[in-house]
């Protein structure tokens, strides 16, 4: 009994203390969607009347279109490149001789572990003599080194689990070793490339420092769009530019808890 | 089925990883279709062996030859040698059917044919019915029929089979092993099975290789080795023995072991390097008890001493008895009184019953055998 008395305002006090913490990381970010459906030219809240009128801003006005399709058209070549360059390091990784695996990781991950600015830095420094700034090129390049970490170590989870002598299996059986790739180890760890996939996808989508040195006035990425904006104009475009960036990777993450509920329910029943 | 067994020969293989020698010179010759069993501890080499046979890893320096095909240096996937593992290696991804139809879709065999040859082989290994079911749907032994399924249905060369028993409790393991002498039979194909369990090993093969420290001791049928061991590690790796090692004499065309005390008759057969330092192996079914004063006639070992302990296993009995500080094994029927421990006993055996081995002990150069005295 006394237990449970003293069980029950316990748990209502930690109840009340997660939505508050809830509440203080989530609001200053939602507060964002009901400013881009404001009615009036600023940054009001609460909005004193509602429109879609800066949805319409956003998807017309050709800067802010310019800088969400390259950011989509970046992320999504990054997503490839760095899901096919990371998964094929984590193979490397498990089937090399481990001194020289631990230093080759450590190497691979680095990008994840330095400071961000520096990085930046370096990147800009040798992007302005190769004159990769302000490209495409570039942009795709700097993204890819910063998603790579993060695939390596998605895929070399899935790959912990994988018995590496399932591959001689395949090779008694008579698959080679790109057929035991297709046939065997990939659809295995294809869990583990599928969530590498996605957050190189908004490893990419989502950067900003790296993007901010090499943005120009002829190509900018939208993260960076919505910085120049804040810092110059301040209209709801931004509210919407943001909500819909918040839109994106919300139902990115979603789209990829929905699968893994879907895998785990599939391999429940089978 | 066809019988389609295929020869493979072995010519001084070695492997060494680092300073370390997993393999010392391996030569063996196996017949088409034979049951052959490599047996030994485990770093003796045969795993390395199958390994190498399999393309795995490739040896130092050597040959292997299968259907007098060299196939050094040809890649795993080309060499139509199947492989069944100690841990199944199914693919989880895949259904059963799925698993054994993999080796035939690598082979471009049409689907039809390819669903037909697989359901024949699922029958031949008694899993008929089991093709939709998914390997973690299914227990140990039923994933390792399934792994040799799939390890024999595109009719391979050879079949390896790496201590495919290793991970199964003992009724399973038994139950199996009949069952992979069956499918031998059916089947027709040259298998290669690798174990440490020497019963295991005399229950299932045509010939035994016992490996040791890298090398083969001794290739023969189970009886062979079992009766006639060339080495004291063959003699103590296959049963319990009885061994007395001393010197090798010859006195008026009968050769004797001399251990200091004693001297005991030993078996003509191999022709004995005088002065030599070899031992005397006896099987405890060859030992007899007897009356002190019976009559034994000639080539018979006779030794005294105390019954220290009896165990009795149901179809026979096992005495322990102490000779001169020396412990004999002796086992005998299990019918009939009993005897007791601390009863005296007298042992004899045949000097034919035993063999005569080396012990792997340095020995001089060899000599003619003179007479002693």
């Amino acid at each position: 009994m006394t237990t449970n008395a003293w069980r029950r305002p316990s748990r209502l006090i930690l109840a009340a203390y997660c939505t508050l913490v809830g509440l203080f990381v989530l609001v200053p970010t939602l507060i964002v969607v009901p400013l881009s459906f404001s009615s009036v030219r600023s940054l009001q809240f609460p909005p004193p009347g509602w429109s879609t009128k800066w949805y319409e801003e956003f998807f017309t006005n050709p800067e802010w279109r310019d800088a969400a399709l390259t950011s989509l058209r970046v992320a999504g070549v990054v997503t490839v490149l760095a899901t096919a360059l990371g998964t094929m390091a984590a193979i490397a990784l498990v089937n090399s001789h481990r001194r020289w695996s631990a230093a080759a990781r450590a190497f691979l991950v680095a990008p994840m572990i330095v400071p961000g600015v520096v990085i930046a830095v370096g990147i800009y420094y040798v992007f302005l003599r190769w004159q990769l700034t302000e490209t495409f090129l570039g942009f795709v390049m700097a993204h890819t080194v910063l998603a790579i970490p993060i695939v390596v170590i998605t895929v070399g989870a899935s790959l912990q689990s994988f018995d590496l002598q399932l591959v001689r299996a395949a090779q008694s059986l008579g698959a080679g070793p790109l057929t035991t790739f297709r046939t065997v180890t990939f659809p295995l760890i294809l869990p583990g490339v599928l969530a590498g996939a996605l957050f190189a996808f908004l490893t990419s989508f989502d950067e900003s420092i790296v993007s901010l040195f090499l943005s120009g006035s002829t190509m900018r990425t939208l993260p960076i769009e919505i910085f120049q904006s804040v810092t110059t104009s301040l209209d709801p475009t931004i509210a919407a530019a943001s909500t819909v960036l918040l839109g994106l990777t919300t139902m990115t993450l979603l789209a990829f808890g929905f699968l893994s509920y879907l895998r785990n329910k599939a391999e429940a029943h089978g | 089925m066809a019988e389609h067994g295929v020869g493979l020969s072995l010519k001084g293989l070695t492997k060494a990883y680092g300073p370390s020698v997993a393999l010392d010179g391996v030569d063996l010759e196996i017949a088409p279709g034979e049951f052959m069993t490599f047996l030994g501890p485990s770093g003796s080499g045969k795993t390395t062996t199958l390994n190498l046979i399999a393309g795995f890893v490739e040896p130092d320096t050597g040959s292997i030859d299968v259907g007098g095909a060299p196939i050094v240096g040809v890649p795993p996937h080309k060499r139509d040698i199947g492989v069944v593992f100690q841990q199944y290696l199914l693919f989880p991804h895949m259904k059963v059917g799925a698993n054994v139809a993999f080796p035939l879709r690598r082979r471009g065999v049409a689907k039809r044919e390819a669903q037909r040859r697989v359901m024949e082989m699922l029958e031949v290994v008694g899993l008929e019915g089991m093709a939709q079911r998914y390997p973690r749907q299914l227990s140990g032994g039923q994933q390792q029929r399934v792994a040799l399924a799939r390890a024999l249905v595109f009719n391979p060369k050879l079949l390896l089979l790496d201590e495919p028993l290793g991970a199964l409790d003992r009724r399973l393991r038994e139950s199996l092993q009949l069952e992979i002498r069956r499918i031998h039979r059916e089947v027709g194909v040259t298998f290669i099975f690798v174990t440490h369990d020497q019963e295991e090993a005399l229950a299932m093969s045509d010939r035994i290789a016992v490996f040791n420290k890298g090398a083969i001791e001794q290739v023969g049928t189970g009886e062979t080795l079992y009766q006639r061991p060339d080495t004291l590690f063959v003699a103590r790796f296959l049963g319990d023995s009885n061994v007395i090692e001393g010197e090798v004499r010859v006195d008026g065309g009968q050769t004797y072991l001399v251990d200091g005390r004693n001297r005991f008759m030993a078996p003509n057969v191999n022709v004995p390097v005088l002065d030599a330092h070899m031992a005397v192996v006896v099987r405890p079914e060859c030992v007899r008890l007897v009356a002190g004063a019976q009559e034994l006639g000639p080539g018979v070992n006779r030794v005294a001493g105390a019954i220290t302990e009896v165990t009795f296993f149901g179809s026979r009995r096992r005495l322990s008895v102490d000779v001169d500080g020396r412990a004999f094994l002796v086992d005998e029927s299990g019918l009939g009184p009993a005897p007791r421990p601390g009863d005296a006993a007298v042992l004899a055996w045949r000097a034919e019953d035993a063999s005569l081995v080396c012990t792997g002990a340095p020995t001089g150069a060899p000599r003619s055998a003179v007479p002693v005295g």
